[in-house]
């Protein structure tokens, strides 16, 4: 459902996708050097100005990547999907989980921690 | 000869040389050689920006000695056996002169063509087949501005393509004469063929419509598939050389160009079929472009 394409590997992060795919509820906040470009196709492009790297993202991953505001947990995330796709909530879980771990990985959003 | 670069006057006064003016986007340059065939390749190849004499310009020579010929280009004296060789390097060294001179200006890795109503692109990596493909298109009806690099005009997103001689090694020619396709005759090898040799059409200066990546893979049969606007801005971006316009300005030039246009990443397969499809897909892409503007303009009309 929800995808990153042809997204270049940078950095590590490989604790923090760790803690994306657990079910913590933590919530993930798009980085400010971030720039995102909104396609007429509802495609988005995101750039990492720092990083001079692009990563192309579907219209499920911009819905993500918008609600990305530091104010939703990842379960309320995945709610506001499950309203909107019909796909098994399972499934759209772990997309979404997929797809932010992608996000940190490259350094494009931070982890807040748990609220707890 | 030991001279680095000889003055057009004494080239005139020797009565041998010629010296021919071009502008391309603003990089002005004096042609200058003592062979026929060097003068005629170049006034084909740069026959759309043939300029009058301007001062400054910069002086490129290509000169026919006893023992071969040699091209020079600003700091650059090259010699060679063969002529082809010659003016493919004379003409690389100033593609990228071309490219640097520019400021307001992007230059995207990618081949242009046009057909009767629309523009299209191929991008892709250096050996992923745009000339070879390119030439192959021209021989179904499209005309071909570039085969290999278009400059984009940040402010008006205006697409200039940077005309070349086709990039065609030893395994492009044997794919075309296996798929039965014409090549021009010449006499220079190796082949220095411009696009205006094989169609003479005028370029129009059209957005492109059609986009299309061609990916590195290759396959048993050849696949076009739909990617989103933003992975071919991606692919684009991987295809653009770093210049003086900021990153990040690039990439808000190449979305607005991905934006007006549909976007296709194509794995190629064996050669003719992969022309088929391709020019299916340009030539499909028309006639769909066509019914629509005359729906458009039926709208227009009722209202």
């Amino acid at each position: 459902v929800i995808r990153a394409d042809t997204v270049p590997h940078n950095g590590d992060g490989s604790q923090d996708i760790e803690a994306v795919l657990t079910s913590e509820p933590v919530t993930i906040v798009r980085r400010t050097q971030v720039e995102a470009h909104v396609l007429p196709d509802q495609s988005l492009l995101l750039f990492d100005s720092e990083k001079a790297t692009a990563i192309p993202v579907n219209a499920a991953g911009r819905k993500v990547w918008e609600m990305c505001d530091g104010a939703h947990t990842i379960d309320q995330l995945v709610d506001s999907l499950a309203a909107l796709y019909d796909a098994e909530r399972t499934e759209i879980d772990r997309d979404t989980r997929g797809f932010l771990a992608a996000l940190l990985r490259h350094g494009l959003v931070d982890k807040l921690g748990s609220v707890r | 000869l030991t001279n680095s670069v000889l003055s057009a006057e004494s080239c005139r006064m020797a009565g041998q040389f010629t010296e021919d003016f071009f502008c391309v986007y603003s990089f002005s340059f004096s042609f200058v050689t003592n062979h026929a065939d060097a003068r005629d390749s170049f006034l084909r190849l740069y026959r759309r920006f043939v300029s009058s004499g301007t001062r400054g310009a910069a002086q490129a020579v290509v000169e026919h000695v006893a023992d071969g010929f040699i091209w020079r280009f600003k700091e650059e004296t090259v010699a060679t056996s063969l002529l082809g060789s010659a003016l493919l390097g004379l003409e690389s060294a100033l593609c990228e002169a071309i490219i640097r001179s520019q400021d307001r200006s992007i230059a995207v890795h990618a081949a242009t063509l046009y057909s009767v109503q629309s523009a299209v692109m191929l991008t892709g990596s250096s050996g992923a087949g745009k000339s070879t493909l390119s030439f192959a298109l021209s021989q179904r009806g499209l005309t071909v501005a570039s085969d290999d690099v278009a400059l984009v005009e940040t402010e008006t997103l205006s697409v200039h393509p940077i005309p070349r001689p086709f990039h065609l090694d030893e395994q492009s020619l044997l794919l075309l004469e296996t798929a039965s396709m014409q090549l021009p005759q010449l006499r220079i090898r190796p082949f220095f063929v411009a696009p205006f040799d094989v169609d003479e059409r005028s370029i129009p200066r059209w957005q492109p419509e059609l986009l299309i990546y061609i990916g590195a893979l290759r396959a048993a049969s050849p696949e076009v598939k739909r990617v989103s606007q933003s992975e071919m801005a991606a692919y684009l971006l991987s295809e653009t050389a770093q210049g003086p316009v900021s990153d990040s300005e690039t990439v808000r030039v190449l979305t607005k160009i991905c934006s007006g246009a549909s976007c296709f990443a194509l794995v190629p397969g064996p050669f003719s079929q992969t022309v088929d499809l391709v020019a299916d897909l340009i030539l499909g892409r028309q006639t769909e472009l066509t019914a629509s503007r005359v729906r458009e303009g039926e709208i227009a009309t009722l209202e």
